[in-house]
């Protein structure tokens, strides 16, 4: 096509006066001829291919970050659960049929140095019962936990038994003896009485001392119980904040990909327009140079 | 370099130059295998098609840069993610320790009272009150622990927290950018339909 120069500015060919960005074609002063707009046609049809790329991509990632958020949602789920149960664990409300069974061990152990008087024996079958009772709580043996603890809790009423039984043949034996003794005087009845309420009240000494002890051997348990529980329960939170974390980054992909789809439909809308003004004005430009030649 | 067909004030024909050389420094960067429109634009002789290039070229370069602030602001919010989240590993585990510690020795604490049945209970009791002192330290000492953890916690979730309004501003810079490309485009269009249209009528009158 002949160049046409206006007003000292460029010469107008279809090469040069048509933009990458196909607007110039609609400044031109007659329309480019159809077979020298190919070029452009062929550009922004590679530009439509692209967005079209861009599109299939976008929607590729979008199921992918829809599947990552679906795991994330349930991971999340799961460890809330789990900050739940832990919850729920450390709760001194909530004992089970075992550790009623345990306490009551315990009490029981400590009701034999009220009865019989002896106390060694029977503070080690309580402190051995508390024992097996923080070992199956904390676990802390792994597997092997549940046996200790069974261990324990059978020496423990083993040491209650015994203690039992020795302060009942000493009670026997004392009785025996008072028998013997029929006609001791007055003052030697006096005696053991004083002897018996000293024992009486080293035994009330020694009942308190041992439910002293067992309290303190339950709090001891019960604290290393709460820690493990408020541990577990801390470490499904911070597991539960990871999975938040994650969601809200998947989401901000998702988002860009979005984005990123509809900065490709729009681009691919605008090649469109571009394409359909290049071919309109290249029909024109045959119509015109067809009325010229006419 | 020679400037051709640009006529006009001396800030016309420095903004001519200064398009050029950017064009030219961006395809010194990267050099494409499809044409530039924003250099043919901003090379271009036409002061529209300068001005529009030029608006293009800026919100090309502001898309770059919130580009390289969103990706910037990301790493930092992911680090200090990670660092609350070890912190707060790191808090469980020190209040753990505290709670065994306190129990274990409370225990123990227990054992030294019952040695006090059918024994010295004064003795039994000192000893257990020793135990519990000490328990009562180690334990305050590890919850001190546990709450400076618990603090470095806190400092990294602040640090997220930034991080995530300096993405939230990269986002917004992103998009007033596409904006303004968007704009310049719409511009440029109706600025060469109406250069068409007054070329037409002068043609048409000549």
């Amino acid at each position: 096509m002949t160049a046409i120069a206006i007003s000292g500015s460029r010469p107008i060919t279809a090469s040069m006066g048509a933009s990458p960005l196909g607007v110039a074609s609609s400044s031109e002063l007659l329309p480019a001829p159809r077979g020298s707009v190919m070029g452009e046609e062929a550009l922004f049809t590679l530009m439509s291919e692209i967005s079209d790329a861009q599109t299939k991509f976008a929607k590729v990632k979008v199921e992918e970050t829809h599947v990552a958020k679906k795991h994330a949602m349930a991971e999340l789920e799961k460890a809330l659960a789990r900050q739940r149960e832990a919850a729920k664990g450390g709760v001194l409300g909530e004992l089970g049929l075992g550790d009623v069974a345990k306490v009551a061990a315990i009490a029981v152990s400590v009701a034999a140095v009220a009865v019989t008087g002896g106390a060694s024996l029977a503070v080690a079958g309580a402190l051995l019962s508390a024992g097996a009772f923080a070992v199956e709580k904390t676990n802390c043996f792994g597997d092997a936990s549940k046996w200790v603890a069974l261990g324990m809790s059978a020496a423990g009423g083993v040491a209650s038994a015994a203690s039992v039984a020795a302060h009942g043949a000493a009670a026997a034996q004392a009785a025996s003896s008072a028998a013997q003794a029929g006609g001791a005087s007055a003052s030697a009845a006096a005696e053991a009485g004083a002897e018996a309420a000293k024992n009486a009240t080293r035994t009330f000494d020694n009942v308190s001392l041992a439910v002293q002890a067992g309290t303190h051997a339950m709090l001891g348990a019960e604290k290393i119980e709460d820690a493990v529980y408020a541990y577990q329960a801390d470490e499904a939170g911070r597991d539960a904040k990871n999975a938040q974390y994650q969601i809200a980054h998947i989401e901000r992909v998702f988002d860009e990909v979005i984005e990123q789809l509809k900065d490709a439909k729009q681009t691919k809308q605008r090649g469109n327009e571009r394409l359909s003004e290049i071919r309109q004005t290249a029909d024109q430009t045959l119509l015109v140079a067809a009325g010229g030649k006419a | 370099m020679t400037v051709q067909g640009c006529q006009g004030p001396k800030s016309v024909v420095c903004s001519y130059d200064t398009a050029t050389e950017a064009a030219a420094s961006a395809q010194t960067e990267d050099a494409n295998l499809l044409p530039e429109p924003m250099q043919a634009l901003a090379t271009s002789t036409d002061l529209g098609a300068q001005i529009a290039g030029l608006i293009l070229l800026a919100g090309h370069e502001q898309r770059k840069s919130a580009k390289l602030s969103r990706e910037a602001a990301e790493a930092a919010q992911k680090a200090a993610e990670e660092r609350e989240l070890k912190a707060m590993h790191e808090q469980a585990t020190a209040k753990l320790a505290a709670g065994v510690v306190g129990g274990v020795m409370e225990i123990q604490s227990a054992a030294a009272l019952g040695s006090g049945v059918d024994g010295n209970r004064l003795v039994a009791e000192v000893k257990s009150k020793v135990i519990d002192g000490f328990a009562k330290v180690d334990t305050a000492l590890l919850n001190y622990v546990a709450d400076g953890f618990g603090e470095d916690a806190k400092r990294a979730a602040n640090g997220a927290s930034h991080a995530k309004s300096a993405i939230d501003d990269a986002r917004d810079q992103d998009k007033d950018a596409r904006d303004t490309i968007n704009k310049a485009l719409d511009l440029y269009k109706e600025y060469l339909g109406a250069k068409a249209d007054a070329q037409r009528a002068a043609f048409l009158k000549a």
